[in-house]
């Protein structure tokens, strides 16, 4: 059996775990409950929050984003990572993923595409089910929403900014909840990690190298209120990422156990 | 039984935890098509030797072969032919029985077909498509010894299979293992601080204790200690025993009028009664006390202490 057939086999059987798990259920119950927040919201107050003339469009579309990459997006990386780990911790179930005839690489990355795939997924559903908020806001108040090609294609591109910038969160976070059976320990590490990115985004001129602000941030670079160049963000959080990939790849390989 | 190949074969194996030494010179040898009882108390060292084997820990090189290769080497190629359980059923237990089965068979690779054949052997095809949470705990063993089965292994490593399980669920493993030994030819590997159960399946047994290994062989070759001893209870202990000393009998006055001696068969028993009775002694009691496989291991730890 060569490598990619094992990985293509090992990620099937992987996918086969996550049915019907919290995971699986964050992973789509969380983008429909942000989406339908704001929809809602505009909803029933548009003639409150829409001045006329301007389009409610983006008052939508940029609350959501806006509190998604600075608040949100974070904790929902750091459930969503032990939620998935926990599926392993809970079967006390790494022996015996350890004794399979399965290399390590396989065994490994197949953890790591599967937790892209929830993350992709949860991205998807939620540009779906924020423009479907759009569609249906579009119907309802006509006259203070209509449809932007370009303000959505904004949109799209700042979902995808902030993923990419939260990626060395997530590797951060994946590492903790692989090794720590307990959540406390991820839980903890994810929330003072938040906690001293807030702090620290009020002026600390090197911010831009925490890896629990980069998703704020790079939210901001976007609508134009950081100096730091967007890529700088995204750079950083990539080459992070991969490096804690290989650092993760190595404990894997050489963990006990017990 | 011998001349068969070992299996396992582990050399001067010695393993440390930080500064705790678990393991010291052990030397293990499990011919194929054997049921090695491999018993010991709880802590000494039974279950890091079973991970040590399935390379759960690494011992280094050239001290483990399984199928007579170098498990550090040859992981995958070894693992391939072993089926195992280590301490306690591993399952997911939001999926069903049968999905739990279906991961170990895409994990093998083996035809799709396996997973209800082996659900057939484990006894719980009927029950297959039920989540795993509303398992007893002798229906999750099975599942995961459905699990360890799934690829037709050579080999079945299990660490304490039966732990935890009631008196019918103990039989009920032990029946199915002593089938899949006669029946499918699997060499199995079995750990348990149950001596009875050990003692009721297995042909070979290992004794480790404190992270040595006391004893290994044949069950019927147990230490002489081991043979069963006959009490026997005579109106005149002096002139029995001189009568027994002349037959060659080592016969020791316990207390009151009993005697105590070894003995190895039915056939000696019945010339120790009939040498007895022929020179005039009365017996009022013959008792033969059967050494089971408990008083052998207290025996040989005790030794040890």
């Amino acid at each position: 059996m060569n490598m990619i057939k094992e990985l293509y086999n090992t990620v099937k059987i992987e996918m086969l775990k996550y049915k019907r798990t919290y995971a699986l259920a964050l992973a789509v119950l969380a983008p429909l409950f942000i989406s339908s927040l704001f929809t809602i919201i505009y909803f029933c107050k548009a003639e409150k929050l829409v001045k006329a003339g301007v389009n409610g469009l983006n008052g939508v579309l940029d609350g959501s984003i806006g509190s998604t990459s600075t608040l949100l997006f974070t904790f929902f990386i750091i459930l969503l990572t032990v939620l998935i780990h926990q599926v392993e911790h809970k079967a006390h179930a790494l022996k015996d993923l350890f004794s399979y005839p399965v290399s390590y690489f396989s065994t490994y990355s197949s953890k790591w595409i599967v937790s892209f795939m929830l993350l992709g997924l949860s991205i998807l559903l939620y540009v779906a089910f924020s423009l479907f908020g759009v569609w249906i806001l579009t119907i309802k108040h006509p006259t203070l929403f209509w449809f932007d090609s370009a303000r959505v294609l904004f949109f799209i591109k700042q979902v995808g900014v902030v993923t990419i910038a939260s990626l060395l969160l997530m590797g951060i976070q994946f590492l903790i909840a692989l090794k720590w059976s307990n959540v406390i320990v991820p839980f903890g590490v994810g929330i003072v990690g938040f906690i001293s990115a807030v702090i620290l985004m009020q002026g600390w001129k090197y911010v831009h190298f925490h890896p629990y602000a980069l998703s704020a941030l790079s939210y901001h670079r976007t609508v134009g209120l950081s100096k730091v160049c967007l890529s700088q963000y995204l750079t950083f959080s990539s080459i992070g990422f991969i490096v804690l990939f290989i650092i993760g790849y190595f404990m894997w390989s050489k963990r006990r156990i017990v | 039984m011998d001349a068969k190949r070992s299996i396992i074969e582990t050399k001067n194996l010695s393993f440390s935890i930080g500064e705790t030494q678990i393991l010291k010179d052990v030397n293990l040898s499990v011919t194929q098509g054997s049921i090695y009882g491999f018993l010991g108390p709880n802590g000494a060292g039974k279950t890091t030797l079973i991970r040590i084997l399935l390379n759960l820990f690494n011992a280094g090189s050239n001290k483990v072969f399984l199928f007579g290769e170098d498990v550090t080497q040859n992981r995958i190629n070894a693992l391939q032919r072993i089926g195992r359980f280590v301490e306690q059923p591993s399952l997911y237990v939001h999926l069903t029985g049968a999905e739990n089965v279906a991961i170990a068979q895409k994990k093998y690779g083996v035809a799709s077909s396996r997973v209800n054949e082996t659900l057939k052997v484990v006894g719980m095809l009927e029950y297959a498509n039920r989540k795993v949470k509303t398992y007893s705990l002798g229906m999750r063993q099975r599942i995961a010894i459905g699990q360890a089965l799934v690829h037709d292994p050579e080999l079945l490593i299990l660490d304490e299979p039966t732990n935890g399980l009631d008196p019918s669920g103990i039989k009920e493993i032990r029946e199915l293992l002593i089938s899949l030994n006669k029946e499918h030819g699997k060499t199995i590997f079995i750990s348990s601080h149950m001596l009875s159960e050990i003692e009721k399946m297995c042909t070979h047994v290992g004794v480790i204790h404190h992270g040595s290994v006391l004893y290994q062989g044949v069950i019927d070759d147990l230490p002489t200690s081991s043979k069963n001893q006959l009490d026997i209870k005579v109106h005149d202990v002096q002139r029995a025993q001189a009568i027994l000393k002349r037959q060659g009998v080592i016969a020791v006055h316990n207390h009151n009028s009993t005697l105590t001696m070894p003995v190895e068969s039915e056939l000696q028993i019945a010339a120790i009664n009939r040498f007895l009775v022929e020179d005039g002694i009365d017996i009022f009691s013959l008792t033969l006390h059967q050494h089971n496989l408990e008083e052998v291991f207290i025996s040989l730890t005790n030794d040890n202490l």
